[in-house]
């Protein structure tokens, strides 16, 4: 197989894929540029219309809700504070619990990890009532702590972490030993930098968890203030309206930002790993 | 020690109650699941009521849908954070009203009489009345945004074909094939177990379960299989749907809607609380009843079921809270702030009074539409209840959702569709009965 | 396992005390609640409470359309494993290929993994609603597609939905798999053998399996779980309960239906579904993964 060949075939199928997932996206944001009885009458547009400054400010500040506190501004900054805190915290506690499975002696892991395990199966809406009580008993409902602390235990992340540290050769440590390295200087001195990419993978992932949780919110929240994005979506822009369409645009803007800004660590991670 | 401090925060508690120049005004939480414009409205009854005494603020919060509010508003009753009062829908009626003996809701008529609020339960109008009271007719809601189907017709597309609006059935299937052949859909429905259901057996004066639609004896078991009425009639909406006179959009309200407001369709039937978001949006529409069968009904017509929600008063806050809270039902309930509700709205005026001072000002003869919703619910010789007192009856209705379109595209027939709905209901009603 | 560990006692149990801290107070507690829920029978406020043995199961279990909902539920996570899997995959082995663009490509894969499923529902609904809906239209042009009829219709629509969203999830991670491969392992095999498609499959992919295995859980339990604000956004269970997962019916039951003691159930069935899966997979699958 020739090599120009090769390179031919390997970008038609990435620009298939980039199209794909494009595509569906870009329907959304030309259609969001248009006046709202045009998308009631035409359906979703392929070129960008004139209104697309009219459209975005009119969503970015229309204040929702009876206090009038709440625009899509505030809800977009709710669900970052949401998604940031659950994603840090989360990201932290697994790495420390896979690290404390992986690499202690102990008779107790097995155990440990099924623990963990098992609340991968159990979903937040099949025990939302409960959790709503305990979270309640804790005085932290109407808190960004009520929002985040139940949802940043992550079966996943640490399930995920494991699986990393498992996959790191066994003379990494047997080195660090060797140059005296305890159980804390080498979670922070090798593991740390050596597992940047994983981070950065995995919060991301939480980060996109966070902030697309409705229910919870919906449940927790009994004041306007701490409305999130996807309540936002049922809320406010419930109606098959071109503000729809505009603040499905907007609501994607900070994972996405997060997502483009962590891939940079992505690629330094990579170069570390060499 | 403990003891010493408890008392010493209770004595600065009762030092600063006692200062009147601090009483701030009482808070009052009222949850509800209205979204959009009819949001909108009851911020604007909200700040109406704020700006007309300061004793009391009420906080409205939305909680999206009637089936998101009913399951917030429990788990926070169950946490004990719940609001003052809740919206809560026709479908959730009987829930609420079984909880007035646990002590969750506090009767509205036993309230009113309490704090001495001006109340005539003869003044509401009877459908609405019953629809949201126990068994004895004591009035647990206060009813609220009561609402009706309605039949929604595209003026345009009627000229176009050269017909009239149909009030039967029968009417319907004479004109169905004009309109075909003027090139637009005839009729579309939002909420078959809502209308073509519910409201089927109200609008013909038939019982829909046992135990007299529930208000005498616990229901078993709904009627669908056991009502021919109720068989011809689905029986003739998959006829009309395979001639094209009816198209079904799936279970989403909107979707079904969504095509009369394009002006592709010349009728839907929807809710008067509909009225709000189509006027200006949709040209030359009107409103009028829901029509029905006349060989049924022996050309009688009989009132629909009301539909929407009501306000329940919900159990555990303090008299002073009570107090204000029933002030603020007297002003909800005013002939005045009702008509500002119905006008925006398009839900019904609930009490008399409130319909006198409409036909006072000419409100009625400057908009047909609130004349339609108002005469089909004051319609009376009903020999069934008001309503139907049917638990677990949200998931009654996933069982009608799951089972008409399999009768629709033929994959059981409508009888086996009834046998099935008839199973699925009784099985619900048996596990609702057993929590009683 | 690993040959060399640590053995402080004190250390182990700090670094996953906050672990099991959260997971205790949030998520057991309301499991124990759950599970006492599965064997009563209560209102919704909680009165009425009695013991009721296995009444709640054989209340769920007898019920017909939720035989009907396991077996979609099984059908989706198959279909949506195996396409947004395969799809990731081809990309993410495409984009460590390719040299010029990397980035770029990267960039523009990997976003929409951010949408949040109601939105992705609220997307596809635009796509494939009657009126307007480019999908609608062009499937219904090529075999009189209408999901709002025809069971396989519906199955389609959701199908798409669920599994786009999934694709750039497994592109990440397969991403980051090959790029955890060591470039000399791959320069190695270069020389053993010719084939690209050959060392793919005999050197790659085994040693993307502990990324694969990773993979399937997560999209197991993406299929499974996270689907329902999808479905409540898309078909809604149409065209009559036949495109319901497991979840979304415990939800539309329990839930939204106010039935505790049916939620209980339908959660402890759920639990033994997607327990049976796992540890089928952690047997069969994990014991042949090669850790390095």
């Amino acid at each position: 197989m020739s090599r120009v060949f090769r390179i031919t075939i390997t970008h038609s199928v990435l620009i298939w894929g980039v199209l794909l997932m494009l595509v569906p996206l870009w329907l959304v944001f030309a259609s969001s540029t248009h006046s709202n009885s045009y998308i009631y009458n035409e359906g979703m547009q392929w070129k960008i219309g004139g209104e697309f400054f009219d459209n975005y400010d009119r969503v970015l500040n229309k204040k929702g809700g009876f206090t009038k506190e709440i625009t899509a501004t505030r809800i977009f900054y709710n669900s970052f504070i949401m998604a940031f805190g659950i994603a840090t915290l989360s990201v932290f506690i697994s790495m420390m619990a896979a690290y404390s499975l992986v690499y202690f002696k102990t008779k107790f892991s097995t155990l440990f990890f099924w623990l963990i395990f098992i609340t991968l199966l159990v979903p937040l809406e099949l025990r939302i009532l409960p959790s709503y009580q305990i979270v309640s008993d804790l005085n932290l409902t109407n808190s960004y702590a009520g929002l985040i602390l139940p949802l940043s235990a992550s079966a996943i992340a640490t399930f995920f972490f494991r699986q990393y540290f498992r996959s790191i050769p066994d003379e990494l440590l047997e080195a660090a030993k060797l140059d005296g390295a305890n159980s804390w200087k080498f979670f922070i001195d090798f593991l740390l930098p050596l597992s940047k990419t994983m981070i950065a993978a995995m919060f991301i992932f939480m980060f996109v968890y966070g902030y697309n949780q409705y229910l919870w919110p919906l449940i927790m929240t009994t004041s306007e203030k701490y409305w999130t994005v996807v309540m936002g979506l049922k809320m406010i822009y419930g109606g098959n309206s071109v503000d729809r369409y505009a603040y499905v645009v907007l609501s994607l803007l900070p994972p996405v930002m997060i997502i483009i800004f962590l891939q940079r660590l992505f690629i330094q991670g990579l170069f570390q790993t060499k | 020690m403990k003891r010493l401090y408890r008392a010493f925060i209770a004595l600065i508690t009762v030092a600063f109650l006692s200062t009147p120049t601090i009483s701030a005004p009482v808070e009052l939480h009222y949850w509800h699941g209205h979204t959009g414009k009819l949001e909108a409205i009851i911020n604007e009854i909200a700040d109406r009521w704020n700006a007309s005494q300061d004793e009391s603020v009420l906080i409205p919060t939305s909680k999206g849908s009637y089936e998101d509010i009913l399951a917030a508003f429990i788990a926070a009753y169950r946490a004990n954070e719940h609001p003052h009062m809740v919206q809560v829908y026709d479908a959730g009626a009987a829930i609420m009203v079984a909880q007035v003996k646990n002590g969750v809701v506090y009767p509205f008529e036993d309230m009113a009489e309490k704090y001495g609020v001006d109340f005539n339960k003869d003044d509401y109008i009877p459908g609405i009345r019953n629809f949201y009271a126990d068994s004895d007719g004591k009035m647990i809601g206060i009813p609220f945004n009561s609402s009706t189907c309605l039949m929604y017709a595209n003026m345009d597309i009627l000229e176009a074909a050269g017909v009239d609006i149909p009030k039967t059935y029968e009417e319907f299937e004479q004109i169905a094939p004009k309109i075909l052949a003027a090139g637009y859909t005839p009729l579309l429905q939002s909420h078959s177990p809502w209308i073509w259901t519910e409201n089927f057996f109200s609008r013909h004066n038939l019982l829909m379960t046992d135990g007299n639609n529930g208000y005498d004896d616990v229901p078993t078991t709904t009627l669908f299989a056991d009502t021919p009425e109720f068989i011809t009639h689905w029986t003739k909406v998959k006829e009309w749907k395979e001639k094209g006179w009816y198209d079904y959009k799936g279970r989403a309200w909107g979707d079904n809607q969504a095509p009369f407001i394009a002006g592709e369709a010349a009728f839907w039937l929807g809710s008067a609380a509909s009225f709000s978001g189509m006027k200006g949006v949709v040209p030359n529409f009107t409103v009028n009843h829901i029509p029905y069968w006349s060989s049924i009904t022996g050309g009688k017509e009989y009132p629909t079921f009301i539909g929407g929600a009501a306000n329940w008063i919900l159990s555990g806050k303090s008299d002073a809270e009570y107090e204000a809270l029933m002030k603020l039902a007297e002003f909800m309930t005013s002939p005045e702030q009702q008509l500002f509700y119905h006008n925006m709205s398009g839900y019904a005026a609930v009490t008399y009074s409130a319909t006198d001072l409409a036909n006072e000002i000419g409100f009625y003869e400057a908009s047909p539409y609130h004349k339609a919703v108002g005469e089909q619910l004051s319609l009376t010789g009903s020999t069934i209840p008001g309503g139907y007192r049917a638990g677990n009856w949200p998931q009654i209705r996933e069982v009608l959702y799951e089972n008409y379109p399999k009768m629709l595209n033929g994959e059981i027939s409508i009888e086996e569709g009834m046998k099935r709905m008839d199973e699925g209901a009784s099985k619900l009603l048996a596990q609702f009965a057993k929590t009683l | 396992m690993k040959r060399v560990q640590f053995s402080s006692y004190f250390t182990q149990y700090f670094f996953i005390a906050p672990q099991l801290a959260i997971i205790l107070i949030f998520l057991y507690l309301p499991i124990v609640q759950t599970f006492r829920d599965a064997f009563t029978i209560q209102d919704a406020f909680g009165f009425g409470r009695y013991f009721s043995g296995f009444d709640n199961f054989v209340f769920v279990l007898s019920d017909p359309n939720y035989i009907t909902a396991l077996k979609f539920t099984l059908i989706f996570i198959a279909v949506i494993t195996f396409f947004s899997c395969s799809i990731g995959l081809l990309l993410a082995v495409q984009a460590n290929n390719v040299i010029h663009g990397k980035s770029a490509y990267k960039t523009l894969l990997i976003w929409p993994y951010a949408i949040a499923p109601a939105v992705v529902g609220v997307t596809a609904n635009y796509f494939f609603s009657e009126r307007l809906g480019i999908l609608y239209n062009f499937f219904n042009g090529l075999w009189g597609f209408d999901w709002y009829d025809n069971v396989y219709d519906a199955y389609i629509y959701v199908f798409i939905a669920a599994s786009w969203k999934q694709i750039s999830a497994n592109f990440i991670f397969f991403l980051a798999g090959l790029q955890t491969i060591q470039k000399s392992i791959i320069e190695a095999s270069i020389i053993d053998c010719k084939s690209s498609f050959r060392r793919f499959w005999t050197i790659t992919f085994p040693l993307l399996m502990p990324t694969t295995f990773f993979l399937i859980i997560i999209n197991i339990t993406y299929s499974f779980f996270d689907t329902l604000g999808i479905i409540d956004t898309t078909t809604i269970g149409a065209p009559s309960g036949e495109t319901k997962t497991l979840v979304y019916k415990a939800y539309i039951d329990g839930f939204r239906g106010l039935d505790l003691g049916s939620a209980g159930a339908q959660s402890i069935i759920m639990m033994l579904i997607v327990l049976v899966i796992t540890v089928f997979q952690f047997r069969f699958i994990e014991g042949k993964i090669h850790y390095n």
